[in-house]
């Protein structure tokens, strides 16, 4: 009798415990979203990539200056990306060391969209702005991002391989003198609506 | 026997006594712990403003939610608060102050599994253990009303992939022998029946390492729900997807044939404004069945398939007018199990194999040691397991209270500024809004959410709110501009309710007003009254809080052609109270 009752007892508090234990664990993130370590590699990457491109590299302190205006990435991925996470990807591809390196050693700028120079003309708030302001942009070429995803999904399980396309225009003669692409994926296991 | 025999024989039963005395006290004592660490997890959320938000009074049901949010990432309540003060903020007008809301409602929804591995914890201590998630149709809808609010401010590649993740799979555990769906109470038994089966014909260790009938016996079948498919066929046309989009309007098609007209004006493009409008409750959650263990949605506004008769007009008269079908009766995807999560089947069904584990072991001990003692006290241990395990099992009734009961998507043309639009259900006057304000947009389609008010509680009523049917805008604001009034900031006994800047203060100048007075004066003024015109500013830490014609300090304008813009600026409002001695000053000593 008495060791039943130690059993029981035992028992019970052994199950309380693993209960309370496993009621109060962490539970895992399983998200197929992209990350910010994912944006990181993107951006070392990008960055890296059109420091050493063909069209970059042959460039000097002397050459031509590039102007390039950065325009909002697009996001045709199956993941929201807001606003400010679209304008952070570019102003930290921006401002990435290989592309800081850029400005002196191949005279490359990089200048703001103009509808973002017409918005900080108008604002009213702003009173240091007005109408001169960015008149000197003259931008000639324009980069882009495009965010895509292919999304497999079954009853408990789903993976997003994503991938983003980024392009610099010749504004002047419409063609693309760099573009590169990364991927990545993501995956996520259990039930979404769980 | 003898003496000593005896003598012996009671020691040990009083030895036996205590320590089954002792055991039941511990099992109690356990029991009462977990109770009392539960306490505070079985609170109810708050409840909802519904009377508020059935009037349109969106201004203050939104203060009042933000209020009451939990700010806890661990409360269970935490994604129920954010989803209800994301919709209702939807409604008042302010999409952008609905963006760090709705980023946070977005990230809980895309994680997957978070409840995973929980029953057995929800089954033996409380449901409410579990993280609330919402039912499927909760989150469908909750996505598809992302996919509004960023479409509303022109992100139509958000707009995109938020109603691309509205679409997720289903289960569809199929029909009963007369064709019709199966409900919660069919699968409880489909369940049980397959488990009895289970348990008769096949090895208990193989049986335990095969799922049940509610992981295996349904099929995985792609989403019914509409809304969700014409938004993200509306998002990829404005993206030029027109492809894309195409797919999608033909899924519509074949979910619902009855709605083919209006995807033919929705494909042919010859619209350059979409009006989402909803009217409603939605359904609510109640517990039935034995213990409450199961749970259901019941209808707090009726379906039926009245459209929505919307008119645009000018001063000279009617431009258009036409009826729209209803495109998503919530209370009927409440109804459908492939929209519910059946946590509750899942969560009865344990139960009831927990109380059974128990019945069987309290008889095997008592069969065991037939003392009448024990018996007395295994039985008050089971008793009390057994209240305990019925107290516990109530299915989850939490769900979200502010869903609309219908969805109605409308195409129109405004190609000019000073055109109204009415809305009205069928035969439903009570239901009536006059959108006023809206303007062409500048390029592709613009988007705007109106949810539909009534002048009372009740699902029916025979005028709208007077404010609901003005169809005039009797403040200046920053989304139409000035009026006609001589120009004076509303703070100083005038109808001017825009952001103060030089083009504005240049009005009431010209109007006579304020002549000595620079910008950064006027300022100054809002500042001493502790009132905020910037939608960054006002949202804050504290949330955008009432606008100023209705009480509070904000002066951000609503979007225009939305139930908050029409509510504000339809109608007149009582004169203002100044806070500050500057502001008390300048008017005079009649205020």
């Amino acid at each position: 009798m008495k060791a039943a009752c130690g059993s029981a007892a035992t028992g019970v508090l052994i199950g309380g415990l693993a209960l309370c234990l496993t009621a109060c664990a962490a539970t895992p993130q399983r998200s197929s979203r992209m990350t910010a370590d994912d944006f990181d590699a993107m951006i070392a990457a990008m960055a890296a990539s059109l420091a050493h491109s063909d069209p970059v590299a042959s460039r000097a302190a002397d050459s031509p200056r590039w102007v390039i205006t950065i325009d909002r990435v697009q996001n045709l991925s199956s993941d929201v990306m807001t606003d400010a996470e679209q304008w952070a990807i570019m102003a930290r591809l921006r401002g990435a060391a290989p592309i800081r390196a850029l400005w002196d050693q191949k005279n490359i700028r990089f200048v703001i969209r103009a509808e973002r120079v017409e918005k900080i003309r108008r604002d009213p708030d702003l009173y240091a702005f007005d109408d001169s302001f960015g008149a000197e942009r003259r931008p000639t070429h324009q980069m882009s991002a495009t965010f895509r995803s292919i999304t497999r999904a079954t009853a408990v399980d789903r993976t997003d391989l994503y991938y983003c396309e980024f392009e610099i225009l010749d504004m002047a003669s419409g063609e693309p003198v760099w573009s590169d692409r990364f991927e990545y994926k993501r995956s996520a296991h259990g039930h979404v609506w769980d | 026997m003898n003496t000593d025999e005896h003598r012996l024989l009671r020691r040990d039963h009083e030895s036996a006594r205590r320590q089954s005395l002792f055991c039941v006290r511990l099992v109690l004592s356990v029991f009462i712990c977990v109770g009392l660490w539960l306490g505070p997890g079985c609170q109810r959320p708050h409840p909802a403003p519904t009377g508020l938000i059935a009037r349109g009074q969106y201004g203050a049901a939104r203060v009042a939610l933000r209020h009451q949010m939990t700010e806890d990432r661990a409360d269970r309540r935490y994604l129920l608060d954010r989803m209800r003060l994301a919709i209702i903020t939807l409604a008042d007008g302010y999409p952008t102050a609905a963006q760090p809301v709705f980023e946070r409602v977005y990230e809980v929804l895309r994680t997957q599994g978070i409840n995973a591995d929980k029953t057995v914890e929800s089954v033996v201590i409380n449901e409410d253990l579990k993280f609330w998630k919402g039912e499927p149709f909760e989150q469908a809808l909750t996505m598809f009303y992302y996919s509004v609010q960023q479409a509303m401010l022109g992100h139509w590649d958000n707009a995109r992939a938020a109603a691309g993740n509205a679409l997720f799979n289903l289960r569809d555990f199929g029909d009963n022998e007369q064709g019709e769906r199966l409900d919660v109470e069919a699968i409880v038994r489909r369940a049980m029946i397959y488990e009895q089966a289970r348990a008769h014909g096949e090895d208990p260790d193989a049986a335990l390492h095969q799922e049940d009938y509610l992981n295996t016996g349904y099929a995985v079948r792609e989403s019914n729900f509409t809304l969700g498919y014409l938004m993200a066929a509306l998002a990829n046309q404005q993206l030029g997807r027109q492809t894309e989009a195409d797919d999608n309007y033909a899924v519509v098609v074949q979910i619902n044939p009855y709605i083919e007209p209006l995807v033919a004006r929705l494909k042919s493009g010859r619209y350059n404004t979409v009006l989402v409008v909803s009217h409603g409750l939605g359904p609510q959650k109640v517990a039935y069945g034995p213990d409450g263990a199961l749970a259901r949605f019941d209808p707090r506004w009726p379906s039926d398939d009245r459209p929505l008769i919307v008119t645009v007009r000018d001063e000279g008269g009617v431009l258009d007018r036409g009826a729209y079908p209803l495109v998503c009766d919530v209370n009927a995807m409440a109804a459908d199990h492939m929209w519910n999560n059946l946590e509750d089947v899942r969560l009865a069904k344990s139960t009831l194999g927990t109380t059974l584990v128990i019945g069987g072991t309290v008889a095997t001990h008592y069969g065991l040691h037939r003392d009448t003692d024990e018996a007395v006290y295994a039985g008050l241990g089971a008793l009390v397991a057994g209240l305990f395990f019925k107290a516990t099992a109530h299915a989850d009734t939490r769900y979200c209270d502010l869903m609309p009961q219908r969805f109605y998507l409308v195409p129109v043309t405004i190609d000019r500024p000073g055109l109204r639009v009415d809305v009205m259900i069928e035969g439903d006057p009570g239901s009536r809004m006059v959108l006023a304000g809206l303007r062409p947009p500048r390029r592709g389609a613009q988007l705007r959410y109106v949810r539909l008010a009534s002048a009372g509680q009740a699902y029916y009523q025979d005028q709208p709110p007077r404010w609901a049917a003005s169809g005039r805008i009797f403040y200046a604001n920053d989304a139409t501009g000035p009026i006609g009034q001589p120009q004076l900031p509303f703070i100083l006994g005038g109808r001017c309710v825009r952001t103060p800047n030089e083009a504005v203060l240049s009005g009431y100048q010209t109007a006579g007003n304020l002549t000595d007075m620079t910008l950064g004066e006027l300022k100054e003024l809002y500042r001493a009254e502790g009132i905020r015109w910037d939608v960054e500013q006002a949202v804050g830490g504290a949330g955008l809080g009432r606008h100023v014609l209705e009480g509070g300090r904000s002066m951000v304008t609503p979007m225009a052609g939305t139930a908050g813009f029409t509510r504000l600026f339809g109608q007149v409002h009582r004169r203002y109270h100044p806070r500050s001695d500057q502001v008390r000053q300048l008017i005079g000593p009649t205020n």
